[in-house]
């Protein structure tokens, strides 16, 4: 507990450290990681890979976004809508998704996902398509703060990454953590154990469909954009990315992961604009060498209790 | 003496397609007695437990478990209501520490429990055995430790029915005895069933025995009569 | 353009791309069958397939013709090449383990892909067709005098999309004589059925696996080959193959090759019917989602026996 509280603090010290081009940065990788976390819930701990992440991310930054852009909503009310959309859509797709399992389950949450991100392109005329839109600077206030202000919004992705963190330290040590964990590792037993398998998985799959969109919709709200690229593959394959550098299956993991990926990007885009050659070549780095990121390692080898 | 019926089974079968696997059986098993299930490879001990638990559904017929129909109950269920099982190949979380392992199966009652979590789980190991190993690895340890962990996760359930699956498979011959004088133990609270294919244990252990043979139960009563028995002799020998 | 005609034209553009997808799907469906792995870097080999066309052609820029046809031969290869790469220097690593493979494949997508982004650009690069007659289709009408044919402005082909059409017919067959009639074809079954047993009655497991991988991609190339005077040859032209490969495969049935062939032919007609009288975008939303909802309600497929 205590690790997880010095990381809080930390970064909210740096707030008032850090230059502004690392300043934003960070409030991008806090909210990015928040996306990274709610991923972990489900693979890191549950076992169950999915591929089609953006579309929960998506659920929610579309929530937010079109009900400020055609309906006039404001900032604050418009992000419950984009959290009510997130959890009423992951429902539904673990009620269809969680028919399957493996790799049935890999290809069907990549569909879904895909099939999001073409009818998101589909109704260009509402939804602006692949452009997307912008939310005016202006309407990014909630209680009179202006969200666009850079201060503000690193506290407030500071808020909902401390709140997200908090909430999965509790979820790993409580006794529903644990058998997520034990589902990942041996289903069949949970289930003779007395566990409803079923239900776990679909509590697991809420969870990080409504973490992910919650994220999804501060993004948009935060950084002002809301655009179908981030329902696209590759935005799906970056939390899966995060987490298996930072460490599946711990709760920091991810936050570790998220950074060190954006950063490694930000480097080797300055080289070539083929950015996602990085992500290619760390990925399959890490599924031969390193399953257990970055954080797992480290919690092998020296920290035995990390959560 | 009054028997109460536990478990039991009326015109079960399972067939998987054209093959027919358990036929028409009918079964019961009375609380506080240890039933060994015995019969050669094939015999369809296996299928017929596993419809028992609710890891496989039946093609047809009743299961009754305390009074209640279970027929339709998926697995977890019959599970909270207090069957306990261990597998035939020994399935614990081979990553996680003896303790988590122990923890996971006594957890579910413990809101109803006086003990804490980390009490009951020591009362689990300790009746095994197994008590000084609860920080290690649970795949780390030999195989008959392993059997014996599976054991202790069926009694951290406080079932009212522990069913073992061939439990004594691997084991050598000093930690057959000491299984033994534990089930003894586990039976004065507990019902048992266990298949098993060790004979020694059979004799020493059940109350009463059942033979199955082609799906059906060709033979059921005490040791001494089931010894005796010609159909019984023939199905080992001959089949 | 009348209805008729209209669905004539877009149930040939449909055949085209049938053909196409049929060959792609193949791969896929070859390497998922023995291998019991599913690669996503799979239209990658398509584009490579692609690309090298038009590397070869752009290097010999001489006759189309001869370019063509030296794209055809080579172009396949190179990509096995490159194929039998991935599969010792990643996939034995990984023991074939089926989810890691996917992951390793997503990262072997993206350098496949980045990487002819940073030697060819973003730009799409023609590659010109061996020949390429026009020819006129005749269509049908009643008059007065009865039943009369003429020709509809618009409704036409070329000489070369029907050749991809009987290209991928033989490709085809090929595969089939290949898979059925031949040793080879015997010894990639045995493993497919049961890969220890095989490996007990001496069958080399780990090479029958580099080569099933090799000619996977080498199909899915030659398919591309085909297909990239029509198309064009462009860094992205990956994706839309792979999903509509996944989407053959496991209608299909994962692990047949008969319902890769019918299904294909199936999605590629009715793909390019919707595109033309739709649009792509909706044609691409009803494809994902049925490959989804059979997954779901249906995991066996059409004739596949193996649930994913």
């Amino acid at each position: 507990m205590s690790l997880h509280l010095a990381l809080i603090a930390l970064l909210f010290a740096l707030h008032f450290i850090l230059p502004d081009y690392h300043h934003g940065n960070l409030a991008r990788v806090m909210v990015l990681a928040v996306y990274a976390m709610a991923y972990n819930v489900m693979f890191g701990y549950t076992g169950l890979l999915s591929l089609g992440h953006a579309m929960f991310f998506c659920a929610g930054m579309y929530g937010m976004g079109l009900s400020m852009r055609l309906y006039e909503i404001s900032a604050g009310p418009a992000f419950l809508i984009g959290l009510s959309v997130s959890v009423i859509f992951s429902l539904l797709i673990g009620l269809l998704a969680l028919r399957t399992i493996g790799v049935a389950f890999m290809i069907v949450t990549l569909m879904f996902s895909q099939a999001i991100f073409l009818t998101i392109l589909y109704f260009n005329p509402i939804t602006r398509g692949d452009e997307g839109f912008v939310i005016p600077q202006a309407a990014r206030q909630i209680a009179g703060i202006d969200l666009s202000d850079s201060g503000n919004r690193y506290f407030a992705a500071l808020i909902l990454f401390s709140i997200c963190l908090l909430a999965v330290l509790k979820l790993v040590r409580a006794p529903t953590g644990r058998v997520l964990i034990a589902i990942r590792e041996n289903e069949e037993r949970a289930k003779m154990l007395g566990y409803d398998i079923w239900a776990h998985k679909l509590g697991a799959v809420v969870m990080s469909g409504t973490m992910a969109g919650a994220a999804g919709a501060a993004y948009g709200l935060l950084f002002g954009t809301v655009g179908a690229s981030f329902a696209e593959v590759p935005f799906s394959i970056l939390p899966l990315l995060y987490v298996l550098l930072g460490g599946p299956g711990t709760v920091i993991g991810p936050f570790v992961g998220t950074l060190f990926m954006f950063y490694l990007r930000d480097l080797s885009s300055a080289l070539t604009d083929a950015h996602m050659l990085v992500a290619g070549v760390v990925l399959i780095l890490l599924t031969i060498y390193a399953r257990r990121g970055i954080m797992g390692l480290i919690r092998e080898k020296w920290l035995k209790w990390l959560p | 003496m009054v028997t109460v019926s536990l478990l039991s089974t009326k015109s079960v079968s399972r067939h998987f397609g054209g093959l027919i696997a358990v036929q028409d059986v009918d079964f019961d098993l009375p609380k506080g007695e240890i039933r060994a299930l015995i019969g050669p490879n094939g015999a369809g001990k296996t299928t017929f437990v596993s419809m028992l638990c609710g890891r496989i559904p039946v093609s047809s017929g009743r299961i009754t478990f305390q009074g209640k129909d279970v027929t339709q109950l998926p697995a977890h269920k019959r599970i909270q209501q207090g069957m306990a099982y261990t597998f035939q190949i020994t399935s614990i979380f081979a990553e996680l520490s003896v303790y988590e392992n122990v923890a996971l199966a006594v957890q579910p009652r413990l809101s109803n429990a006086i003990n804490t979590l980390a009490q009951e789980v020591e009362t689990a190991l300790r009746r095994v055995g197994l008590q000084e190993h609860s920080h290690r690895t649970a795949g780390d340890m030999a195989y008959g430790h392993q059997r014996l962990l599976e054991i202790a996760m069926g009694l951290g359930q406080s079932p009212q029915l522990l069913i073992l699956d061939e439990p004594t498979q691997g084991l050598s011959d000093a930690e057959v005895d000491d299984f033994i004088t534990l089930i003894k133990e586990v039976a004065q609270t507990t019902t048992v069933l266990l298949i098993e294919h060790n004979i020694n244990v059979v004799m020493a252990l059940a109350d009463r025995i059942t033979v199955m043979n082609f799906g059906q139960i060709i033979a059921e009563g005490s040791p001494d009569e089931i010894r005796q028995n010609d159909a019984v002799q023939t199905a080992y020998l001959g089949g | 353009m009348e209805f008729g005609p209209h669905l004539i034209l877009a149930m040939l553009e449909g055949l085209v791309q049938a053909s196409v997808l049929t060959l792609t799907a193949l791969g896929l469906s070859l390497v998922f069958g023995v291998m019991r792995v599913v690669n996503v870097a799979h239209g990658e080999f398509f584009m490579l397939g692609a690309v090298s066309a038009y590397a070869i052609t752009d290097w010999l820029a001489g006759s189309a013709a001869v370019g063509f046809l030296v794209a055809l031969i080579i172009a396949p290869l190179l990509v096995a090449v490159l194929a039998v790469v991935c599969d010792r220097m990643i996939l034995r690593r990984l023991d074939y383990d089926p989810e890691r493979t996917i992951v390793a494949t997503i990262g072997i997508l993206y350098v496949l892909q980045q990487v002819t982004l940073m030697t060819y650009g973003p730009d799409a690069h023609p590659v010109a067709p061996p020949f390429n007659q026009r020819l006129a289709i005749p269509w049908f009408e009643f008059t007065d005098t009865g039943l009369e044919f003429y020709f509809p402005w618009g409704l036409s082909t070329t000489s070369y999309k029907l050749f991809v059409i009987a290209a991928a017919c033989v490709a085809g067959l090929g595969i089939w004589v290949l898979m059925a009639r031949s040793k080879l074809g015997l010894i990639l079954r045995a493993t497919q059925l049961d890969r220890e047993t095989a490996q007990a009655f001496g069958i080399p497991v780990e090479r029958v696996y580099a080569f099933v991988f090799g000619l996977g991609a080498a199909i899915a190339a030659l398919g591309a080959v085909l297909v990239v005077p029509i198309q064009q040859a462009h860094y992205l032209m990956g994706s839309d193959p792979l999903l509509l490969s996944f989407i053959v495969v496991i209608i299909g049935g994962l692990g047949s090759l008969r319902g890769t062939v019918v299904a294909a032919i199936l999605i590629g007609m009715s793909n390019g019917v919707i595109s033309v009288f739709f649009t792509p975008t909706l044609a691409k939303i009803l494809a994902t989602l049925l490959v989804a909802f059979v997954l779901v309600y249906r995991p066996a497929g059409l004739f596949g026996t193996k649930v994913a």
